[in-house]
C-alpha cells in the first residue's frame, strides 16, 4: 500500500505523536508499505511532504486568505481564537491540496484538524481519523484555569473547539482511538457515532526500547537514595507543578530520594521557580530534553505522570517494560493504563497530598515497590505489543479501503 | 514569495470564498495558487462554515 500519515503539527516535532508517526512509518515500511509523511514545517512556517521533498510557504497562502476572510463579510471569524486557528486550518488545506494527496491507499490522520483538511480537499479519499487527545479538552481546561481569559461554556471560544473536535474526528471512515477513556469523550462530550470507532492500545517496539536501554547515561543513582523519574514535556497538560508540590510534601518526613525531571516546554522557568520556593535544591533535577531516557529508567525506582490531561503516553508503558512502578493521576486515560495495588498506583489528578502518601509509601516499603514493578513488566509485555497493534490497524486500513 | 514569481489578482481565485469580494490589490503567485485550484475539489469553499455553525454537537460532559 501507498500511505499517507498527515498531521496539522509539526513533522518533525516533540512529542508522543511523533513517536507514534516514526514507529508506524518504520513497522509499515517493514511490512512492504510505502510511507509518506505530510505536516507543518519546523518553524511552523510552511508545509511540507518530507518523504517526496516538496512543500509551500505559508507566506504564499496567508496574504489573500486574511484579505478576503475579514470580519466585516464574515463576523463568525471575529474572534481573535477562532480567527488564528481558522486561518492556520485554511492555510494547510490549501498547502495540502498544493502538495497533492492523491495516490494514496490510505490516508491516516494523526489530530482531527488535519482529518478535516483531508475530508476537504478529497471528499472521498480512504481515510482514517486517529485521536490521540482532545484538542478541545486542553483548551476548555485552558479556560477554565484562566477565567482572566473570560472565555466561558457559552463563549465562541469554547464552542469553536468542541465543533472543531466533532467534525475532525468523524471525518474519517474510521476512527481510532487508544483507549475507552477517548471514545466515550467523541461519543459523549463531541458526539461521534459510536460504531465508527476502534479502540485499542498503542504498542511499544520493545526491542528498540531495550537497545536505547543499553546504551547507557551519564546519571547514576545518587548513594543512598532512591530516584523518582518524570519523563514529560514541561507544559501546562502535563501537571509537572503537582509532582513539585507533592515532592515539596514529602521533603518534610523523608531525604530518600531525589526526582529527576526529564523534558523541556514552555513551563520550564515557572517550574525552576517552584522548585527554588519549595527548597528543593538538592532533590530535584531538571535534566532537558533527552535521548537516553529508556537508559535513565534502569536508574530509577518510581515513575510519576501526575498529569492533568493525556491519552497513553508511551512513558508509562516504556517505564511498566523497564519494571519501574507508575504512579499516576486519574486523568484521561491514565487509569486504564494500571491496576491499582497491582502494577501501580492512581490519585486524583491534581492531588499533590495524595501523590506524596503514595510517593512516601512506595519509599518505605521496598518488597510492595519492586512488587508492583515486576507485575508491571509482566502486564505491559503483553499488552503493549507492537505486532498485536499493527494487526489490529492493518485491519482498520483494510476495511477502509473496501468500505467496510 | 519567490524571488521572479508570476503575479496574478487574487480575485481569480474568487471561487473558492464563501463571500466573493473584491480586492484588486492582492496578489498571489500563479504558479502556486492555479495548482491548489486545480487540485481542489468543486464544492470546497473557506470558511469551514459547519465547523463555524459552533452547534451543539451532543451531551457537554464534565471535564
Amino acid at each position: 500500500m501507498n500511505i499517507l500519515l498527515c498531521t496539522f503539527w509539526a513533522v518533525p516535532h516533540v512529542g508522543g505523536v511523533w513517536n507514534y508517526m516514526q514507529q508506524l512509518r518504520r513497522e509499515l515500511e517493514a511490512r512492504g508499505h510505502t510511507v509518506d509523511m505530510l505536516g507543518h514545517g519546523p518553524g511552523n512556517s510552511k508545509i511540507h511532504n518530507v518523504t517526496r521533498n516538496q512543500e509551500i510557504q505559508k507566506s504564499v497562502l496567508l496574504p489573500l486568505l486574511e484579505k478576503k476572510l475579514d470580519s466585516a463579510h464574515y463576523p463568525q471569524l471575529q474572534d481573535p481564537v477562532i480567527r488564528f486557528y481558522e486561518l492556520e486550518r485554511y492555510c494547510f488545506e490549501l498547502g495540502a491540496a498544493c502538495i497533492g494527496v492523491e495516490g494514496y491507499d490510505i490516508i491516516h490522520a494523526q489530530d482531527v484538524v488535519a482529518a478535516r483538511a483531508i475530508r476537504r480537499i478529497k471528499p472521498d479519499a480512504p481515510l482514517v481519523a486517529h485521536v490521540h487527545g482532545s484538542v478541545a479538552v486542553e483548551y476548555m481546561l485552558h479556560f477554565q484555569l484562566n477565567p482572566q481569559l473570560g472565555v466561558t461554556e457559552n463563549s465562541p471560544a469554547w464552542k469553536y473547539f468542541e465543533s472543531l473536535e466533532h467534525h475532525g474526528a468523524a471525518s474519517g471512515k474510521r476512527t481510532v482511538t487508544a483507549n475507552q477513556w477517548q471514545k466515550r469523550l467523541l461519543v459523549h462530550q463531541f458526539g461521534v457515532p459510536e460504531e465508527r470507532i476502534d479502540v485499542f492500545p498503542y504498542g511499544l517496539d520493545t526491542r528498540t526500547f531495550r537497545r536505547k536501554a543499553s546504551l547507557g547515561t551519564p546519571y547514576r543513582r545518587p548513594p543512598g537514595k532512591k530516584v523518582i523519574i518524570c519523563p514529560a514535556r514541561l507544559v501546562f497538560v502535563k501537571g509537572v507543578d503537582v509532582l513539585l508540590a507533592a515532592l515539596g510534601i514529602l521533603k518534610q518526613t523523608r531525604n530518600d530520594w531525589v526526582c529527576w525531571i526529564v523534558g523541556d516546554g514552555d513551563q520550564r522557568q515557572e517550574l525552576e521557580r517552584m522548585k527554588a520556593k519549595l527548597a528543593l535544591h538538592e532533590e530535584v533535577l531538571f535534566l532537558g530534553q533527552r535521548d537516553d531516557v529508556p537508559a535513565l529508567l534502569q536508574h530509577s525506582d518510581i515513575f510519576v505522570h501526575s498529569c492533568i490531561q493525556d491519552n497513553q503516553p508511551f512513558s508509562v508503558m516504556e517505564a511498566q517494560v523497564s519494571g519501574v512502578p507508575t504512579l499516576l493521576s486519574t486523568a484521561g486515560g491514565l487509569p486504564e493504563m494500571v491496576e491499582p495495588g497491582r502494577t501501580g498506583l492512581v490519585s486524583p489528578a491534581g492531588d499533590s497530598r495524595m501523590l506524596a502518601k503514595q510517593l512516601a509509601v512506595l519509599l518505605e516499603n521496598d518488597d510492595y515497590r519492586k512488587q508492583l514493578g515486576r507485575n508491571a513488566k509482566q502486564w505491559a509485555e503483553s499488552h503493549w505489543s507492537l505486532d498485536r497493534m499493527m494487526e489490529r490497524l492493518l485491519t482498520v486500513y483494510d476495511n477502509v479501503r473496501h468500505g467496510r | 514569495m519567490q524571488q521572479g514569481a508570476f503575479m496574478v489578482m487574487g480575485d481569480l481565485y474568487n471561487r473558492i470564498f464563501a463571500v466573493q469580494t473584491s480586492t484588486p490589490g492582492q496578489l498571489v503567485d500563479y504558479v502556486y495558487w492555479n495548482q491548489i485550484f486545480a487540485n481542489l475539489p468543486k464544492g470546497y469553499t473557506v470558511p469551514d462554515m459547519p465547523v463555524l455553525s459552533l452547534k451543539q454537537t451532543a451531551k457537554r460532559a464534565t471535564i
